[in-house]
């Protein structure tokens, strides 16, 4: 397990981001902070809202969270290492500070993230398919850190390492909290198909 | 089969269903599954989860939230850095130049009129700074916005010229 958790799920991305740092120049006329701090952007914005938005239930939310974390990221672009992982542990961070604040940890109305998808962006939730909004809905209940594991790992790809460190955990604990996620899913799957 | 082995596989099932599990406990784990069919339906559907899983679609990000966050290193810069330096700096200036002349104006109230002479033409000089500034910074601000729509282009077509040879190299793995 821990072998199959550091190896990386996406080359595409890891290889992308590897490039970015390394060997991409800035256009004439451009900031080499400005340059990458677009190059992250681009590459990043996706991953970093669906996290917020899959935790917080709310595309409001979302929207504030990612940009106070692409702001920071703007104002510490030079001392930051791994665009990725900074990003998503301070929208992490952002996001349940804001759970905690208004205490709805896992006791949202469950039908409101899927009013709240379909008012947002209704052509993407006419493309989702019942199970894919199913599971959307129960991995929005896991408690923490098991939601965001599921999250990073099985839907963003991320490696076991790169969720160790966005999460605070190690590898061990990454693997133990994956599987009880998982279990529990598919026993909420079970049940519901039951 | 004893019961200690079906206790033991049903903690095993998401190992089994993610290739995590060591041989010797795959092996044992197979032997247990060919002898319960409700264990090995459940290690399908652990199966059919975790692919499901990686099949989750991201959310789409709102337009206007992908325009702001582009805008950041146009727009979130302090007033006395970047762009804003030369404006700012020529408004501390003015601002200095006119607080001085107050100041020696007050104490010099025996030649009224000649003060209010000095301070008309300071106020004059004043005016012209903060106008000059003005134009600077509306020029640094010109220059800024266009800059960022050819950074735009520029990191649009240097993505796409990624992907284009990410699915170039994906194609020639898929025909070997």
């Amino acid at each position: 397990m821990v072998q199959l958790l550091e190896q990386p799920v996406r080359d595409t991305e890891a290889k992308q981001e590897m490039q970015t740092d390394s060997e991409m120049e800035p256009p004439p006329g451009t900031s080499q902070s400005a340059w990458r701090f677009r190059v992250a952007m681009v590459q990043h914005h996706r991953t970093v809202y669906s996290v917020c938005y899959r935790i917080l239930r709310d595309a409001h939310e979302a929207e504030d969270v990612t940009q106070e974390a692409f702001l920071k990221y703007w104002q510490l672009s030079g001392e930051v290492r791994g665009a990725k992982a900074w990003l998503i542990t301070v929208a992490r961070n952002k996001c349940l500070d804001r759970l905690r604040s208004k205490k709805r940890i896992v006791d949202a109305d469950p039908d409101f993230f899927e009013q709240q998808a379909e008012e947002r962006d209704p052509e993407w939730h006419a493309s989702r398919d019942e199970v894919g909004s199913k599971l959307d809905r129960l991995v929005s209940e896991l408690p923490e850190p098991q939601r965001s594991l599921v999250l990073l790992f099985d839907v963003q790809g991320m490696t076991g390492a790169e969720c160790a460190q966005v999460l605070d955990l190690n590898i061990n604990q990454v693997k133990v909290y994956l599987h009880r996620a998982r279990r529990r899913l598919r026993l909420a799957l079970e049940d519901s198909n039951d | 089969m004893t019961e200690l082995d079906r206790t033991w596989a049903e903690t095993q099932i998401e190992a089994m269903a993610d290739g995590s599990l060591s041989p010797e406990a795959e092996k044992r784990m197979l032997a247990v599954m060919s002898r319960d069919d409700g264990l090995a339906a459940r290690v399908e559907r652990a199966k059919t989860l975790h692919r499901q899983l990686r099949q989750l679609a991201d959310v789409p990000t709102p337009r206007g939230l992908r325009r702001r966050l582009w805008r950041i290193p146009t727009s979130d810069r302090h007033w006395l850095t970047g762009v804003w330096m030369p404006a700012g700096l020529v408004a501390a200036a003015a601002a200095v130049a006119l607080t001085v002349n107050l100041f020696f104006g007050v104490q010099n109230q025996s030649s009224e009129d000649a003060a209010m002479e000095a301070a008309v033409q300071d106020f004059t000089i004043v005016m012209a700074y903060l106008q000059k500034s003005a134009v600077m910074a509306r020029n640094e601000v010109n220059e800024a916005v266009g800059s960022g729509m050819l950074d735009a282009l520029a990191v649009s077509r240097s993505m796409l010229d990624r992907t284009e040879i990410d699915v170039s190299e994906g194609d020639l793995e898929n025909d070997d």
